[in-house]
């Protein structure tokens, strides 16, 4: 019975979180991901919402709440993560959502190319690569800073234990 | 009880991305690391869950297991960075061929591929699921599962505001 109780309980601070979530992404309309604040409103809405719990005098068990109602709250959240990174940066989603949009569901492929301004592509990926310190660019010339470096040289390391010969 | 289900839990994904690698080399296919990551995360998932009855934990059972899947997605994010990561790559491709401008990544992008071929690689992957159908030249959405994860994604985005997305 406490399992159950418990996993409502992370049920119902991961409602919290999304309609907290929901509420700010509309007014702040960004496509830029904003995962510390996601991150941030998430962990707010889980010690908040137990907390006020407490405060109306629901008695709480806190090893419960740490390993029940932590993990499934945790293993929603990251669910929640998929989804939502998914939709942001999937090309294969917004093919598909273009497509629905267009007359027969259907375009050529050579429109459907176009539509996505490959060059804007990675200039936005480089753009925020340079803010965050991973790049730095030149005259419009973009070179690795010591961060990007060490990140290629594993990444390379992964690719060959996987045996995955080209990616991206 | 719970805390010892927990710690085996995580002690046991340690293995994932072991066993995970020995398939793919054992097996020499590659291509199927995917498909192989999801055997694993089986393999992962039964394993877990004849230890938590084992431990007799009952109900309980849902907190470690809530823990094992969260494992399973974070590995499988991490793995889908390294397989189509679209900033790796091109970090990747800075590395390998020195400083350079946008123009010159882009021809550059999978392994000189281009950027029109990772876009083509998604289409195939789609056309793979059976989402979307080729034909002379022309994309079409094909089927009942394209139709809803397409309107499920326009009203997702629709309802966070966070534009076409895929950029």
């Amino acid at each position: 019975m406490a399992a159950i109780l418990y996993t409502l309980l992370a049920m119902g601070q991961f409602v919290l979180f999304f309609g907290v979530h929901a509420v700010i992404w509309r007014r702040i309309n960004t496509s830029d991901p904003k995962l510390k604040l996601l991150m941030i409103v998430a962990v707010l809405s889980f010690v908040i919402s137990a907390l006020g719990l407490l405060v109306v005098g629901i008695p709480l068990d806190a090893d419960m709440v740490l390993l029940i109602s932590l993990p499934v709250f945790g293993c929603l959240l990251v669910f929640y993560l998929h989804l939502y990174v998914g939709v942001l940066k999937s090309v294969s989603l917004r093919i598909i959502g273009d497509l629905i949009l267009k007359e027969e569901r259907a375009d050529t492929i050579l429109a459907i190319l176009n539509d996505f301004s490959l060059e804007h592509m990675v200039q936005t990926r480089l753009d925020l690569m340079v803010v965050n310190g991973w790049l730095r660019d030149q005259a419009s010339s973009y070179e690795c800073l010591p961060k990007a470096k060490r990140m290629a040289l594993f990444n390379a390391f992964l690719k060959k234990i996987y045996s995955l010969k080209v990616t991206g | 009880m719970l805390m010892k289900a927990h710690m085996l839990t995580a002690a046991l994904a340690a293995l994932i991305p072991v066993v995970h690698v020995v398939f793919i080399r054992v097996l020499r296919k590659p291509e199927r690391s995917v498909g192989l990551m999801f055997v694993v995360f089986v393999i992962y998932v039964i394993t877990v869950t004849v230890i938590y009855a084992r431990l007799e934990l009952g109900l309980l059972m849902v907190g470690p297991m809530a823990l094992s899947v969260i494992i399973c997605l974070v590995y499988m994010e991490l793995f889908s960075m390294l397989c189509r990561g679209f900033s790796l790559a091109i970090v990747s491709v800075l590395y390998d061929n020195g400083p350079m401008k946008t123009e010159e990544i882009c021809a550059l992008y999978g392994g000189g591929r281009g950027m029109a071929w990772m876009i083509e690689k998604r289409i195939d992957s789609i056309e793979k699921m059976g989402l979307v159908r080729r034909r002379s030249g022309r994309l079409r959405v094909h089927s009942l599962a394209g139709v809803l994860i397409g309107r499920s994604a326009r009203f997702y985005k629709e309802l966070i505001k966070i534009g076409p997305g895929g950029v």
